[in-house]
């Protein structure tokens, strides 16, 4: 080993493989809850798929890349 | 239960038509939760995008802008989106049939693959694939996907970690130089050059990054006319039961959306 290793997720992030399946379930139906809250911000766009934004959204066009 | 994991049990009832692929696969191979919508790989058969439009319209979903679910648009790589409430959660369900950057033969193996897998989902080779996208943060998650890859070969393929790509090109350095070209920045990683390395890697995300912004592209390019029309066909199908939405944007999309994308023409 080389005692260096390039960190990607957090490791709350990666904690996720200690849990059960149970709590995995709990703990990801809490997430998707509770990322309700930003329904409103992103009603017109797209994370997925071919497509970017809604075309009846009157708002700025995204950015074609994407940090986020 | 998961509303994601019930959703692809109603998918595959009775057969397999169902992979759940992206942000939720990225939670099922337990390396984090960031994404709050549902897509899944189907299966480019009649069938099958007939039984989910079924399961969808039982959960009283609405298509959102996207292509329609329906086999000539699908097999031409384009997405179809649709979204339900059930209490207090917004689900959004996105669905291909052929994900980005998978050959035929591997989408075949694919779904070989997932035949008897109880919740079926894409696995981390593959979905290192498809998190190829113009958005950076998904190169965080491929970082992660890659390190689940036990297959050094495959993982000096597709590793974003100077540090990992260096201790593989140690332990297995003729099946690392046999990959030189294949991905040339693991020169840098049989020499050691760490620095070097790096910068590659990040030169290599750019480029993948800027080469799905291409793709994209073309999709919006191609859609264009379709994307003028959709406001005014958005208030015809409101409140329409989803079967009689998807045939009304059927019959509007023959017109004006085509079924296959140009690929990119040599730079």
């Amino acid at each position: 080993m080389t005692g260096r290793r390039d960190e990607f997720l957090s490791e709350e992030d990666l904690d996720l493989k200690n849990l059960s399946w149970d709590e995995l379930l709990a703990w990801w139906n809490l997430w998707l809850e509770q990322a309700q809250a930003s329904n409103d911000l992103d009603a017109h766009l797209y994370s997925h798929g071919v497509f970017r934004v809604d075309p009846c959204w009157k708002g700025p066009a995204p950015a074609r890349e994407r940090f986020l | 239960m998961n509303p994601y994991i019930a959703l692809t049990e109603e998918f595959n009832r009775g057969d397999l038509r169902a992979i759940v692929s992206s942000g939720q696969a990225v939670v099922l191979l337990r390396l984090s939760v960031t994404s709050k919508d549902g897509d899944w790989v189907v299966k480019e058969t009649a069938e099958a995008l007939t039984h989910v439009l079924a399961v969808l319209q039982r959960h009283g979903a609405h298509y959102r802008f996207g292509a329609p679910l329906d086999v000539r648009w699908m097999a031409g790589g384009w997405s179809a989106h649709l979204e339900f409430q059930a209490d207090s959660l917004r689900l959004r369900t996105d669905f291909v049939t052929r994900p980005p950057r998978l050959s035929p033969a591997d989408l075949a193996a694919l779904w070989e693959q997932q035949r008897s897998v109880a919740v079926p989902c894409v696995d981390p080779l593959r979905l290192v694939a498809l998190k190829q996208t113009g958005r950076e943060r998904d190169y965080a998650v491929i970082g992660e996907l890659a390190r689940l890859i036990a297959d050094p070969e495959k993982q000096s393929l597709v590793s974003r970690s100077a540090d990992d790509l260096v201790e593989l090109a140690a332990k297995h350095g003729a099946v690392v130089r046999g990959l030189l070209t294949r991905r040339p920045l693991l020169t840098h990683a049989l020499s050691g050059r760490r620095d070097d390395l790096a910068a590659a890697l990040d030169a290599e995300r750019r480029e993948m990054m800027a080469a799905d912004v291409r793709r994209l592209d073309r999709y919006a390019s191609a859609s264009a006319v379709w994307a003028a029309a959709w406001p005014a066909l958005q208030r015809d199908i409101i409140g329409l039961p989803l079967k009689a939405q998807h045939e009304l944007i059927v019959a509007r999309a023959l017109d004006v959306l085509p079924f296959h994308v140009a690929p990119e023409s040599r730079r």
